[in-house]
């Protein structure tokens, strides 16, 4: 099989996982209790993909590292001023100092 | 100017401090991927057909190591199966368009797209438009990953590393989830979420954050269960 072959099943299957519940969604009705859960995606893959990207150091836990005093003080700036720009600014210039 | 075009150029602004965080990341998707001795063709091609950068960036790895294509096609899919999540997450929104627009929507449906995609749902309160407005966040990513990747394909291995990149899109996130922590319910499965993540790890081909996404909703729904 081809490197192009392979790329496009991988695109097809890609594109299949988006529009998997999107596709579904318009001919059922939802029970309640997914609804509900739905509310929680965001808050949880995102701090997850967060967590991931600043605690780990090649798949091992650092939880001491500039990468983490970053993140910290970006998520207190983030709490006051609720705009990215500001957070993003504040956490690389601790990040810069600190490396 | 119409009120769809408001909206998609609203979309294109919430998605912009996010691109700062994606282009230098597709750039080294380019560079990486063009040592790794891929055609430049191809490269590029990954970028619009599968369109998701981590399972880029495994596949361009996993291309020189003579892993057989269907192992690689599995990786790629369950390194993608997160967004199945957004998928579901974002379909109530999406159940009064036309096909053509979901299949649409479906396509952009990025982390990156996403997060902006899904604030604009719950913030904006414009069901008529807000379609509009995952658009423009969507297309303003897909056509930044485009550009980056065709940079990256251009200066080769002229570009250094630059550290501070690494952390680009953890704090880019960071602003864009901090503000939407209202109440303890949501605030639980955050810290869920992020806790589990890291303790899990160690689970091959990223299927770690869905273990953390699932804890964390059912500790979401756990807390807003006591309450009501």
């Amino acid at each position: 099989m081809s490197q192009w072959l392979t790329i496009v099943i991988i695109g097809l299957l890609t594109f299949g996982i988006r529009y998997s519940f999107i596709a579904l969604f318009g001919n059922a009705n939802v029970p309640e209790i997914i609804k509900r859960g739905l509310r929680f995606v965001p808050a949880a893959v995102l701090a997850a993909i967060i967590a991931s990207e600043l605690a780990l150091n090649n798949s091992q836990i650092e939880l001491f590292s500039p990468k983490m005093a970053a993140g910290g003080i970006a998520i207190i700036v983030a709490w006051y001023t609720r705009q990215v720009i500001p957070t993003l600014v504040a956490g690389f210039i601790v990040f810069l100092l600190l490396n | 100017m119409h009120p769809k075009y408001q909206a998609w150029f609203a979309g294109i602004k919430a998605e912009i401090p996010i691109v700062l965080g994606v282009v230098p990341f597709g750039v080294i998707y380019g560079v990486t991927a063009l040592k790794l001795g891929l055609s430049p063709w191809l490269i590029q091609a990954m970028s619009t057909i599968i369109f998701a950068g981590s399972s880029q960036m495994i596949v361009a790895q996993l291309f020189g190591t003579g892993v057989p294509n269907v192992a690689i096609i599995l990786t790629a899919a369950v390194v993608n199966l997160r967004h199945a999540l957004y998928s579901a997450s974002v379909a109530p929104y999406l159940q009064q368009l036309k096909r053509a627009w979901r299949v649409l929507l479906a396509y952009l449906l990025t982390d990156e797209a996403y997060a902006v995609a899904i604030t604009g749902y719950q913030e904006r309160n414009d069901p008529e438009y807000d379609h509009w407005y995952f658009f423009g966040a969507g297309f303003m990513l897909w056509f930044s990953w485009q550009l980056s990747t065709a940079i990256g394909l251009l200066v080769g291995s002229q570009i250094g590393t630059m550290p501070v990149l690494e952390i680009a899109l953890a704090l880019t996130f960071i602003g864009i989830l901090v503000p939407t922590l209202r109440d303890k319910a949501v605030i639980g499965a955050a810290v869920t979420g992020a806790s589990v993540a890291v303790l899990a790890a160690g689970l091959p081909y990223k299927l770690g954050l869905i273990v953390a996404a699932i804890v964390g909703i059912g500790v979401g729904l756990g807390l807003e269960g006591k309450r009501a």
